[in-house]
């Protein structure tokens, strides 16, 4: 939620903060466990996500519980068998609800399409990278990073304000936010970096420099995605007419609001750790 | 004839000592070109001595004074220190035998390669850890990798080098460890010395210890992807409990060809000190009727989650196998000083695996950072583990 701000009162932001700092604490607890603590946390939040959403869509309860059910079983596949599987069911499942609910609802068919892929895609791709060699390291990462992006963008846009950066879709979003997001990610970066994969003490100049580079040549894309992630979803609350997605996290708004630049940097990580690596 | 030159990088321990043992036995045939050792000064001294080498290099320099009042008079040169040691892989001999134990085996290896000596490795982690940094070298400098651990020595001596794409299958036997038949709740409780029973190979305590938690097999397949051309689907592991043969490779027509012998490190020595002729050793011949019966079985995954461990790290490739190598050694020092348990090391290996992120390994320094990282986590997860 980069540079959403205009929390009305201090109470407001005070309460932001503490349920933040929980969230940010069971989040952290259940990417360290990983096993099922992790399955559990996301797979909640997914299904969070899903309710929310067709909340905004406003879809009819029967393909409110058929999302629900599609996506709890897909993480099953994910889990038990493999994360390939999952994405096979997951777009059969979308495309057979769509094709279906098209011949009386088509506006509403592609939205709980698409739905079940905004929320069923990130699910899977975290789920399949915890699993990876070194999975616990690699969503700390994604996770560091997607954070550090919301709180620099929310605290250095709210201090320093100046030009907006998208008016029509998110009137409170300024470009001093975007850049101390960025800025504050790439701090993330580097710290989270150094502690799962390299100390920091000890390396040579050179190596310091380079690996600067290898940072923040991932850091920066992800935090813009990130960004990007958040405004999409200002987006469509725009277009539904709504402030908050929901009203479960006090100080935050709903899940989806929460996650909105977790979930395409979860998916670009999983396609880029995909791609260069081995599909297992 | 003359003399084959040779340098024996290790020449302390148990694999320097068999190779010293062949050397002594055909004088005439070996020109020593260097010996080096840690700091095993009166081993290194007489084994100088005894096979006239040019060149005694102990790897800690404190040690150089010792060695040189051990030298004095003999016309054999000294030096000591990491790069020393380096400098010694570096003269021209025909064939470099490394033999180091540990990490430290790594920069002396890595620069014989790059001079293109022939290569006999007996330091698992040059290929673990560095694999693919030294194979590209050896490709580059046209070094040729011969190695000294039994099971790929058979590999080698079996596999068809100029048609790889006609071998469909590796199998690395092992010969189970001394847990072969007991239960996940019997393994709980074992101390380090039943550990360090091994029924066949009488071997160093760390070794001893990986055999029984089968992580030394997992190693062995990593070394095995990186000394033959191929994926990590093609190589598998069968336990044989008497290790009469020392491994398979299976060809496309089904034939599948082994290379047996009795569990003594001087016949894979030997080949590898002859190669590409053979030589003779005064190795224990195998009398077939006397063994009357070999036994197979496939290992038990869920008994010994090492092999699975070493597996993952294998397909994840990059730095997986590094941090894989570095935190069972971590493991393994603590199950020794009795700070864990047996079950624990596999445990400790995957919650390290787990939390640290993978990274790409481009040099030398990168495996040191790699592995020095590694072992603080392992450090991490074995403190939480500690009985203590």
């Amino acid at each position: 939620m980069a540079a959403r701000g205009a929390a009305p009162t201090s109470g407001g932001l005070l309460t932001r903060i503490v349920v933040g700092v929980a969230l940010a604490a069971v989040a952290i607890a259940a990417v360290w466990a990983g096993g099922v603590a992790f399955t559990a946390l996301v797979t909640t939040a997914c299904l969070l996500m899903s309710a929310e959403w067709s909340v905004m869509h406003g879809i009819a309860r029967g393909f409110r519980l058929a999302s629900l059910v599609v996506l709890a079983f897909v993480a099953g596949v994910t889990v038990y068998v493999s994360a390939a599987d999952a994405l096979i069911v997951l777009a059969a499942s979308a495309g057979a609800i769509a094709l279906f609910m098209r011949g009386f609802d088509r506006s509403r068919a592609f939205w709980v399409a698409a739905g079940l892929l905004y929320c069923g895609l990130p699910m899977v791709a975290l789920l399949w990278l915890r699993g990876r060699v070194g999975g616990g390291g690699i969503v700390a990462v994604c996770f560091a990073i997607v954070w550090a992006t919301d709180i620099g963008a929310f605290f250095i846009g709210r201090t320093l304000g100046g030009p907006k950066f998208a008016p029509r879709i998110s009137p409170n979003k300024t470009w001093a936010g975007v850049i101390g997001g960025i800025v504050a990610a790439l701090l993330a970066g580097f710290i989270v970096v150094s502690l799962v994969q390299f100390p920091l003490p000890g390396w040579s100049a050179w190596r310091l420099a380079n690996n600067a580079l290898g940072v923040a040549l991932w850091t920066v894309p992800f935090a813009l995605i990130a960004i990007a992630g958040d405004l999409f979803e200002s987006w469509l609350k725009r277009r539904a007419g709504v402030k908050d997605s929901g009203h479960l996290l006090p100080g935050h708004g709903g899940v989806l609001d929460r996650v909105d630049g977790l979930a395409p940097v979860a998916v670009a990580v999983a396609l880029v750790w995909a791609l260069g690596g081995s599909w297992q | 004839m003359t003399p084959r030159s040779i340098t024996v990088l290790g020449a302390t321990g148990s694999v320097g000592a068999s190779t010293l043992d062949l050397l002594l036995r055909a004088p005439d045939a070996w020109a020593v070109e260097a010996l080096t050792a840690n700091c095993d000064v009166d081993r290194l001294a007489a084994a100088a001595k005894a096979v006239n080498a040019k060149l005694a290099v102990v790897a800690d320099e404190s040690c150089y004074a010792t060695l040189k009042d051990a030298l004095a008079g003999t016309g054999i040169e000294v030096a000591a220190g990491k790069a020393a040691l380096c400098d010694a892989a570096r003269r021209a001999a025909e064939i470099v035998l490394s033999a180091i134990v540990g990490a430290a085996g790594l920069p002396p290896t890595l620069a014989a390669v790059e001079r293109g000596a022939t290569l006999a490795i007996a330091n698992k982690e040059t290929l673990v850890c560095a694999g693919d940094l030294v194979t590209a070298a050896a490709s580059k400098s046209g070094a040729v990798l011969l190695p000294v651990d039994s099971e790929h020595n058979a590999i080698f001596q079996v596999f068809d080098h100029d048609h790889p794409e006609r071998v469909t299958r590796i199998i690395v036997t092992a010969s189970g460890g001394p847990f072969r038949r007991s239960t996940t709740a019997e393994m709980r409780h074992v101390t380090p010395r039943q550990a360090c029973a091994h029924p066949v190979w009488s071997m160093g305590a760390k070794i001893s210890v990986d055999s029984a938690t089968l992580m030394n097999k997992g190693l062995e397949l990593i070394e095995a992807h990186h000394l033959f051309p191929v994926t990590p689907d093609q190589l598998e592991v069968i336990v044989h409990p008497q290790s009469v043969v020392h491994s398979f490779v299976e060809y496309i027509d089904g034939s599948m060809l082994a290379q047996l012998g009795s569990p003594d490190m001087r016949t894979p020595i030997g080949y590898c000190l002859a190669y590409p002729e053979r030589m003779a050793t005064p190795s224990a011949r195998l009398d077939l009727a006397a063994l009357a019966t070999l036994s197979f079985e496939a290992p038990d995954h869920a008994r010994f989650p090492a092999l699975g461990l070493a597996t993952a790290a294998l397909r994840a490739g990059g730095s997986a196998p590094c941090i894989l190598n570095a935190a069972n050694e971590v493991a393994v020092a603590a199950f020794l000083a009795r700070a864990v348990g047996f079950l624990d090391i596999a445990a400790i290996v995957a919650d390290t695996l787990d939390h640290v992120a993978p990274a790409s390994v481009g040099s030398l320094d990168d495996v040191v950072a790699i592995d020095a990282f590694a072992r603080q986590a392992a450090g991490r997860a074995v403190a939480a583990r500690s009985r203590t």
